[in-house]
């Protein structure tokens, strides 16, 4: 054997570690922003201001936290390979529930404190109904290595069915519940609803 | 398996090596090949604490010290090695150790200095791992003859290639607590990646990455040349001195604290600098 012989082996044994992965990310929601829009006037609402219910829409805007996690680096993985030009993210931090809390008198079935998040039509690009949001929410996504957004669910608009019985203030507070049971919060400015 | 790759590969480069060697030895001086026994103190203090990319007390808020500890450690090694000594005493070593490190981390938040002012919410977890790695040593230097000969001061230092062959990360951990008594929900508090060994470290967005720390080696050692317990076997003694250069972290624990409202908080890690103080005998064979 001569001193060729380690290094052989040694590009040998480096040679099977090499294979194709994707880069691993680990998100949570970190925020979601809810607005107030006018569909007749295509602007946002500004506090005070007065919006017909049928033009009346809340748009929210999801933003997420994402780590890179840690690859094993021997045989039978890719840490030694060029990358697959892919990213997975992977939603750490399960949505359970979403309530829409009416902080004022809505009307005679929705009181300040309850939930009409049933009276609801979400439009999303994946399904319009709260099961089919949260679903879209918690699902692994993947993207292309320069626009890992291009899949990931990042805003949503809906529609409240339910007309107030007089043109009255009111307030939203939008809840994310997670099954971890925390929670992540936004509220709507006040501003005026008419029937 | 994968030990047993690593350590026939270095039994090979070994004998690769001793053979061109000994060629030449009559000539131009001698070979010994040691078993090696050593213990290392693991100065660990100063490889953990905030990031140093994150504003500290940033948003008027202070920053928890001692959020991350970690406990210097001992860890031990057994290896083979050779030592070519010239005539003028100029020395090569060349040897490998494999050697088991068992590290421990004290994760101690405290939310009220985390950006949950007035909470008393507090939360301790250990971290534990036990680093299996093979280290491949290249170094040369001087051996200082004394005592008419019968005994030699080693001076050498060189290179240590610490190539760790296990490992294992928890790809990412999100930390509830509940820092208000008085609301129904918990807080997302922490997010912590712990990864060790043979990872890839946390943000290294390249895919290519070889799993080997550069450190630097010194090391101090009195050979007894004539020992009455081995029977005319060498017998080396000494002290190795290890650090890490700058940028080889592979022993990575990632700790981002999350403030009231999911605003991301301070960084912490543990960086292995493997600043060690070892503890070796060697026996020629």
């Amino acid at each position: 054997m001569n001193a060729k012989t380690p290094v052989l082996v040694c590009l040998l044994l480096l040679g099977t570690t090499v294979a194709c992965n994707d880069k691993d990310y680990k998100a949570y929601y970190k925020s979601a922003e809810i607005t107030v829009t006018d569909l007749f006037s295509q602007q946002v609402v500004q506090p005070k201001d007065t919006v017909s219910h049928n033009n009346l829409q809340l748009r929210v805007q999801l933003t997420k936290e994402r780590h890179l996690v840690t690859n094993n680096m021997w045989a039978g993985n890719a840490a030694y390979a060029t990358s697959r030009d892919r990213n997975r993210v992977t939603i750490i931090e399960k949505v359970k529930n979403i309530k829409l809390i009416t902080l004022n008198d809505y009307n005679s079935n929705f009181k300040a404190g309850d939930d009409i998040m049933d009276s609801c039509y979400i439009n999303n690009v994946y399904r319009n109904d709260e099961r089919g949001l949260i679903s879209s929410m918690n699902e692994q996504t993947y993207g292309d290595v320069y626009d890992y957004e291009i899949s990931e669910l990042g805003m949503f608009e809906f529609k409240i069915e339910a007309r107030p019985d007089a043109a009255t203030i009111q307030r939203f507070a939008l809840v994310f519940e997670t099954e971890a049971g925390s929670a992540f919060t936004d509220t709507t400015i006040s501003f005026i609803v008419k029937p | 398996m994968k030990v047993l790759s690593v350590i026939i590969l270095c039994c090979l480069a070994h004998t690769a090596l001793a053979q061109d060697a000994m060629r030449g030895a009559v000539k131009k001086g001698s070979l010994h090949w040691y078993v090696k026994l050593a213990g290392d103190y693991h100065f660990n203090e100063n490889d953990t604490g905030p990031s140093v990319d994150n504003e500290p007390e940033s948003g008027g808020f202070r920053r928890q010290e001692d959020l991350l500890t970690a406990k210097d450690a001992i860890g031990s090694r057994i290896g083979i090695g050779l030592q070519r000594i010239t005539r003028y005493r100029m020395f090569f070593l060349l040897r490998s150790d494999v050697k088991f490190l068992r590290h421990s981390l004290l994760l101690n938040y405290k939310a009220a200095e985390n950006g949950y002012p007035g909470s008393s919410y507090t939360l301790q977890e250990r971290y534990n791992f036990t680093e299996y790695a093979l280290n491949l040593h290249l170094a040369m230097g001087y051996s200082l003859l004394v005592a008419h000969g019968k005994g030699a001061v080693d001076f050498a230092m060189g290179a240590n290639l610490h190539i760790p062959v296990v490992g294992e990360s928890n790809k990412g951990e999100l930390i509830h607590g509940q820092t208000n008594n008085n609301s129904p929900y918990q807080d997302a508090i922490m997010y912590v990646q712990t990864g060790w060994g043979d990872q890839k470290p946390h943000g290294n967005t390249d895919g290519a990455y070889i799993p080997i720390n550069v450190l630097a080696d010194f090391q101090v050692a009195y050979t007894f040349n004539q020992p009455a317990v081995f029977s005319d076997r060498k017998l080396r003694i000494g002290l190795d001195l290890g650090v890490a250069g700058e940028g080889n972290y592979l022993n990575t624990v990632e700790v981002t604290t999350i403030r009231a409202n999911r605003e991301t908080g301070n960084k912490y890690k543990f960086k292995d600098l493997h600043l060690s103080l070892g503890f070796f005998v060697a026996v020629e064979i």
